[in-house]
């Protein structure tokens, strides 16, 4: 008799626990379902910053307090909700002995057990790329949880809610989204404001010394002189006036102006040593910050991309020895990104900018076999991106069946892996 | 009760402690020669006379084929100007010495023996996850067979993967003060 009793409870125990825990739906827009088993999504795309601030209370709300918010409902049991969203009793009681009986507390745990919050990131193929659980930390009565993230390819976010305490949970959340534009941003007033020094790396041999913002109007009109010393390549002090929809005449000449640089003239500097731009590149960037705002910004991400790709999946070499077999998969792989990101035309002229600056080989040494495979790897990667589109797991699968195909060039002029 | 408060300020105090504690410097002799971790580029390019290809590998080939090879922590941006000259990487901190052999019969075997018999110790199948920004969740796996010196000091050996049909190496990286999860991401480069 005793075995029988001892075993029943642990049973009912088990079942008890089993039966309080659930997931429960997230709509993009703030809202939780309850009686929906699905897990919600919410759209990312690449260089979007994302933050999620969820707050969980283990109270009853009888009004779902605002539009932009989440509106409130239980985890367990039932709600009986009105037409306008307000939810007016709760009962919780799930439709089991078992609920019926944590509902009772015979088994309860006293100790207190908190809600979590799972996100899984996927791309746009489905592919699950990370799995995170929440952290929360009290804050009054109720729990913060905050997810917060630069999203490095587009895809999805799928988010999912436990709860294993007997109260019933509501869950209020807000996303914020935006892009980062880790660029040069020129007109209006996005412009990180900073004094912090002017950085004084190299860029192909050369360093931005000073831009100048001769001036900038409400429409967006600017020009600026920019002054760039190389130590390879040609330097020089050219003024661009750019208008929106217009470029510049990039006409090297004028004088570098002695004044103090501002905290925009600052951050084209930054910015443009950032991307490691030689002359050309940056000329080409500035003169089209109107039209083409994100040229500078999406050259960095990709760098970033791409770099990361090579380390972690055992192409290493590619970043740190430009003649290695791997590099050429860096090349034709960044150039796929660009060629989505800056569009067809925009992708060319950095590319062929890069190899050579106003006529002058920018490839040191007297040998062209290192243009020649770089060359050769940027436009199989245009050619890529061309034929499978911009989806970046398409992308991939493409550069590695070129790859590993002979489709690449190495520094020898052969097919890579033949 | 002051025995019970005692006590724990201890143990927090021996925790706090150990957390704190970080890898001292470490030396080691392989194919005749002294290698210290950690070092700056600068300091390893110096002393053992490596030569440079940009953007950032510095390199040597020494007798038997034997290729040494420096890894070290970089930063985002060291390696988009693709013509920089040796010196811009100097301050980096290696993290790895590779030593990379042409792959023939023996030479796998060969190497663990000697590294076995170097330190008393013997390699272990080691699994993990790796930890990378742009690795799916399937990828992440990994197994090495990693020999630990010490805790600060590993020893990796891994030959190119199968479908690399020619041009095979094998490589042995001593890799210093590294997550395991790091070690399972660098030990495919140079491959």
């Amino acid at each position: 008799m005793k075995t029988h009793i001892l075993f029943l409870a642990f049973l009912f125990l088990t079942l008890h626990v089993l039966a309080q825990n659930e997931n429960i739906e997230l709509d993009p827009i703030y809202r939780v379902a309850a009686h929906d088993n699905s897990i919600k999504r919410i759209e990312i795309r690449k260089g979007e910053d994302i933050s999620i601030d969820f707050s969980v209370n283990s109270i009853l709300i009888k009004k779902s307090s605002g539009l932009l918010f989440l509106s409130s409902a239980p985890l367990i049991g039932q709600s009986v909700k009105t037409e306008n969203t307000m939810l007016r009793k709760y009962t919780p009681i799930n439709f089991s002995i078992t609920a019926g009986l944590a509902y009772l507390n015979l088994f309860g745990n006293k100790k207190r057990r908190k809600p979590g919050i799972n996100i899984k990131q996927f791309n746009s193929k489905g592919d699950l790329l990370n799995s995170e659980w929440l952290k929360g930390r009290n804050k009054g009565n109720s729990l913060e949880f905050i997810f917060d993230k630069n999203i490095l390819q587009d895809g999805y976010l799928e988010i999912a809610i436990n709860n294993p305490a007997k109260k019933a949970i509501v869950v209020r959340s807000e996303i914020n989204s935006k892009f980062s534009g880790k660029g040069i941003v020129i007109v209006g007033d996005s412009l990180p404001h900073t004094n912090s020094e002017i950085p004084n790396e190299p860029i192909d041999g050369g360093t931005f010394g000073e831009v100048v913002i001769i001036g900038t109007t409400e429409n967006g009109d600017f020009s600026f002189e920019a002054d760039y010393e190389a130590s390879l390549g040609p330097s020089g002090t050219w003024t661009v006036d750019v208008a929106p929809g217009s470029s510049g005449d990039g006409a090297p000449g004028g004088e570098p102006a002695g004044a103090d640089p501002g905290p925009e003239e600052k951050a084209i500097v930054r910015e443009l040593n950032k991307i490691q731009a030689n002359k050309c590149e940056a000329r080409y960037i500035i003169e089209h910050a109107i039209s083409d705002p994100f040229i500078g910004p999406s050259l960095y991400i990709n760098k970033q991309t791409v770099e990361d790709y090579l380390d972690d999946h055992n192409l290493g070499a590619g970043n740190t020895d430009g003649g290695s077999v791997e590099n050429a998969f860096k090349h034709a792989f960044f150039a796929a990104l660009n060629y989505c990101s800056l569009g067809s035309q925009n992708a060319q002229a950095m590319a062929d900018l890069h190899e050579i600056c106003d006529g002058v080989n920018m490839n040191p040494g007297e040998s062209n076999e290192q243009w020649f495979m770089d060359d050769y790897n940027n436009t199989e990667g245009f050619e890529i991106a061309h034929s499978v589109g911009c989806n970046e797991a398409d992308i991939l699968a493409a550069v590695w069946d070129e790859y590993e195909h002979g489709g690449l060039h190495d520094i020898n002029g052969n097919g890579t892996y033949q | 009760m002051k025995y019970i408060i005692i006590t724990f300020v201890a143990l927090f105090a021996v925790l706090f402690k150990a957390q704190q504690e970080t890898c001292e410097s470490v030396s080691f002799t392989f194919s005749n020669t002294t290698w210290s971790l950690p070092s700056s580029v600068k300091e390893a390019v110096e002393k053992h006379r490596l030569k440079y290809k940009p953007p950032g590998f510095y390199y040597d080939l020494q007798q038997d084929s034997m290729e040494v090879i420096v890894d070290y922590h970089f930063e985002t941006g060291d390696f988009d100007n693709e013509y920089q000259p040796k010196e811009i990487l100097f301050p980096r901190v290696l993290h790895s010495y590779i030593f990379r052999f042409p792959e023939h019969p023996g030479v796998y075997d060969s190497l663990i023996t000697t590294i076995e018999q170097t330190f008393n110790k013997k390699f272990i199948l080691t699994k993990g996850l790796k930890v990378g920004r742009t690795l799916l969740e399937s990828e992440k796996p990994f197994e090495y067979y990693f020999l630990t010196v010490s805790p600060c000091l590993t020893i990796g050996i891994a030959s190119s993967p199968a479908r690399k049909k020619k041009d095979r190496k094998v490589v042995v990286r001593f890799m210093y003060d590294l997550p395991l999860g790091r070690m399972g991401v660098i030990m495919g480069n140079y491959l």
